[in-house]
């Protein structure tokens, strides 16, 4: 398993539909344990790149590597049980079910007793139905979720959606942590927050690699070990955080525009 | 024997095209399959019934006597049941549901109201046959498919030409966006109903004066129809119309050189031999579901 | 009595078909217009083997079951991938294709005319003891993994895949379990009528299946069993002439109310439980009556 240095690696990643182009060859190298960041303005492709990343679209052109082996062309659960899990840009949480259930269908992944044995109640349906019940607990208590668990997910509040979002996807136990956008639509103070959770996640979690999306420039320069930036579909620069901030180019196709 | 049947099939083909494509408009748009056309189509064959009976022997008024009913069914149903839905921006489940129930509640309330029993227009096309290639052909397969002709072209000129076919045809790209330009989204549905509601009353009636006109009548034949439409590509209008001709030519050929009890199973064999080889349709637009 | 051993018997054989719906359409959110189909599968599949063979009733049920399943998992195979209206269209096909077979096979099913002569098995305690077998093994179901699983599917099918349910089985997993269910309900119909008409399964009986499982709530088993409870003895209930129009003409008036007013029917996405009851009927005696309904009410 462990034949690669790099927990994700995308390359030379082109992404058509019909005659426009999405992404243009990206090429993404992301060390594992890194806090990786993806910035670019409204339809740069950034979106395009985390769903050929998790398998809603795949690459025109290509490869896609987690931990060395190639992912193009399994579908999205497939990709989801080798260990990449993820956020969405517009929240899609079980909206009618309760936030304790979302996370607990999300921690299923890791059970693995059979049909009849869940409708036979075995010993095995039973140890697992606890230890999952006991890692929920602590996944929802970890981001002050716990009190909000008989909650509707679709009632919450837009933040703790958010928030709710990220432990569903913690709950897979994943290698890989993609978070598509986490502080859309949140001020000053809930973006701090949660960049705050993401370095704890970070910490928490030691094998974790995260990639993060983002136009908020806050929130990726104060979480991430390095950056991505794409314009257009373009790659135009990678480098560390003071790098970006400084790089010419990156300034003039969008810091310095907008925003 | 082969140019009646492909007169027949082309007849009935054309009026199940009037159907299809009024499921294929609302979906274009909306996305859901309204399973409440089949009532504007019953109503749209017993209000000509009625007409012609009741108030005047003039076959052209009745045809649109049916057509104005069913357009302002299909309106009412959207007013009263779609529409509060489409605000609340509920799930399109609900809306097939909910055309579900209106499908089941019309149909019986149909019988209650009618009798199941089947009624044969007092004025009809005229009945007589004419001589094409040496084989007889009936006059009235060949009036239904100029008005189902007439009637689809209409809808065509309508969405090429006109600043509200502009709109329909902006809206099936995106309706957010439409309605981002300043296009009022519920007006544009309305006029969707209408549309379809028309054409749904240009079919009742072409198949109450072909068939007669009884209960289940829209129920049968909108069953049909929703096949042509999957056949050619759920939303798309030229697949739907496309899809229609070919079933009804398929139907009239089998039912002429097979048997006639093996028409309908055949429609339906046909619809998941499809739906096994090409699920797309024939000119379906892939659409991937955008995360 | 005889008379309401017959309704109670009657309402259990539909029930099961209920629940196997409810599952598939309450539960996991696809809609099919054709289930009926599947119960006369079951049911002529039963009752042809058990006059020709020499093989008990029950045997010939769990053939049905099998046989209903399979072509359930046949046909439903390569629409499951696409999206729902597919999957609808292709269940209103073969429950239309089902009836016209069994229409215009004659010889082997008596075609319209019916099947006469099916050996006579269940009654009224066979049944219900089925029913509550059924309700046992499904509530076992939705609370393990698998029907988890179903209930996300039917959430957010694009969610569940990000956190590794692969959709397409567990649609699958639903579809097979509503379609044995509708077997095994048209099984036990033949052999408690004693004969089978191909237009006890038309599109109409289909839809009154989903019809009760909306009603109910989609995702909750008691839901469905309250609905189908209330709505399932109607027709034996009512005989007057044109009963079954205007029964027709009330669940697709509910169905439009429920939709507009409550979307989510009697119970939403809840189950009662043992303890609603309790609390229901502790209540009754101390309180008004008015109190004790908005209790029934509340959520």
């Amino acid at each position: 398993m462990e034949n690669s240095a790099y927990a994700l690696e995308i390359r030379d990643a082109s992404k058509r539909f019909g005659g426009i182009v999405a992404t243009d060859h990206v090429s993404v190298k992301v060390k594992k344990r890194q806090v990786f960041g993806i910035i670019g303005p409204n339809g740069a492709g950034k979106t395009t790149l985390f769903n050929m990343i998790t398998g809603v679209y795949s690459p025109t052109e290509g490869d896609i590597l987690l931990d060395g082996c190639s992912i193009v062309g399994k579908l999205p659960y497939e990709i989801a049980c080798s260990g990449v899990a993820r956020t969405f840009q517009n929240i899609r949480l079980f909206g009618e079910l309760s936030v304790y259930e979302n996370v607990h269908i999300a921690y299923q992944k890791n059970m693995t007793y059979n049909l009849l044995e869940g409708i036979l109640k075995t010993k095995k349906y039973q140890e697992e139905e606890a230890e999952c019940a006991k890692r929920c607990k602590e996944a929802l208590e970890d981001m002050g979720l716990w009190e909000m668990r008989e909650h509707m997910a679709g009632n919450l509040p837009y933040g703790m959606q958010r928030r709710l979002e990220i432990v569903r996807a913690l709950a897979t136990s994943p290698k890989v942590l993609l978070l598509d956008e986490p502080a859309a639509g949140m001020n000053e103070e809930e973006s701090a927050d949660l960049a705050e959770i993401i370095k704890g996640i970070s910490k928490k979690y030691q094998d974790i690699t995260i990639l993060v999306i983002d136009h908020h420039m806050d929130v990726i320069m104060r979480v991430c070990d390095e950056i991505t930036v794409i314009n257009f579909g373009r790659q135009l620069a990678t480098g560390k955080p003071w790098e970006i901030q400084n790089n010419q180019e990156v300034i003039d196709a969008y810091l310095g525009v907008g925003d | 024997m082969f140019i009646q049947q492909l007169a027949n099939g082309l007849s009935v083909g054309s009026v199940y095209a009037l159907m299809a494509v009024g499921y294929a408009l609302i979906y274009s748009l909306l996305n859901f399959t309204n399973f409440a056309h089949s009532i504007t189509v019953t109503i749209g064959a017993f209000t000509t019934f009625f007409f012609l009976t009741y108030a005047m022997e003039n076959l052209f008024l009745g045809i649109f006597a049916g057509i104005l009913t069913a357009a302002l069914l299909a309106a009412f149903i959207e007013f009263i049941a779609y529409r509060p839905l489409l605000k609340r921006n509920a799930r399109r489940v609900y809306l097939m549901i909910i055309g579900l129930g209106i499908s089941v509640m019309g149909d019986n309330l149909v019988i209650i109201a009618f009798t199941g029993r089947f009624r044969i227009f007092p004025v009809n096309f005229p009945s007589e046959s004419i001589q094409i290639f040496g084989s007889n052909v009936g006059l009235v397969d060949i009036l239904i498919f100029v008005v189902s002709m007439l009637a689809l072209l209409v809808v065509e000129l309508i969405i090429r030409k006109t600043k509200l076919g502009l709109a329909i045809r902006s809206a099936s790209y995106s309706l957010e966006a439409t309605s981002l330009m300043g296009v009022d989204t519920f007006q544009l549905i309305l006029w969707i109903f209408l549309i379809a509601g028309s054409l749904a009353g240009v079919a009742g009636t072409l198949l109450g004066a072909k068939y007669t006109a009884y209960p289940s009548l829209g129920t049968f034949y909108t069953n049909k129809a929703f096949i042509c439409a999957v056949f050619g590509g759920l939303g798309s209008l030229p697949g739907a119309v496309v899809g229609a001709l070919v079933l009804g030519v398929s139907e009239a050929m089998i039912s002429a050189y097979v048997s006639t009890s093996l028409r309908d199973l055949f429609a339906y064999f046909l619809l998941i031999a499809i739906l096994l080889v090409r699920p797309s349709g024939l000119m379906g637009k892939s659409s991937e579901d955008k995360a | 009595m005889e008379y309401w051993l017959g309704v109670a018997t009657l309402v259990g054989i539909y029930m099961i078909a209920v629940l196997g719906v409810s599952i598939l359409c309450g539960f996991t959110g696809m809609f099919s217009m054709g289930h009926a189909g599947f119960m006369a599968i079951g049911a002529y599949t039963s009752a042809l083997l058990t006059k020709i063979l020499p093989i008990p009733i029950f045997a010939g049920v769990l053939a049905g079951m099998l046989t209903a399943s399979l072509v359930g998992m046949i046909i439903s195979y390569p629409t499951l991938k696409l999206r729902d209206d597919y999957f609808i269209i292709v269940t209103l096909g073969i429950g239309e294709a089902i009836k016209l077979i069994i229409q215009n096979a004659t010889s082997i099913t008596g075609g319209a005319r019916g099947l006469a002569d099916i050996p006579k098995g269940p009654n009224v305690v066979h049944v219900w003891l089925l029913v509550v077998i059924t309700v046992i093994v499904l509530k076992s179901f939705i609370h393990s993994r698998h029907g988890r699983n179903c209930i996300a599917v039917r959430e957010e099918e694009l969610a569940a895949q990000s956190v590794g349910i692969n959709v397409f089985r567990y649609k699958m997993e639903a579809m097979v379990i509503s379609c044995a269910l509708c077997g095994l309900s048209g099984g036990l119909l033949g052999h408690y009528m004693h004969y089978l008409q191909p237009n006890m399964f038309t599109m109409v009986k289909s839809d009154e299946l989903v019809i009760m499982v909306i009603l109910g709530g989609r995702g909750s088993l008691t839901g469905s069993i309250l609905a189908g409870l209330l709505l399932l003895p109607l027709p034996e209930l009512l005989r007057f002439g044109g009963a079954e129009e205007w029964r027709m003409v009330l669940y697709g008036f509910l169905v439009v109310m429920v939709i507009l007013f409550r979307p989510s029917g009697i119970m939403g996405t809840r189950e009662l439980t043992l303890q609603d009851v309790k609390t229901f009927f502790r209540r009754l005696p101390r309180k008004s009556g008015k109190e004790a309904r908005s209790i029934d009410r509340k959520e």
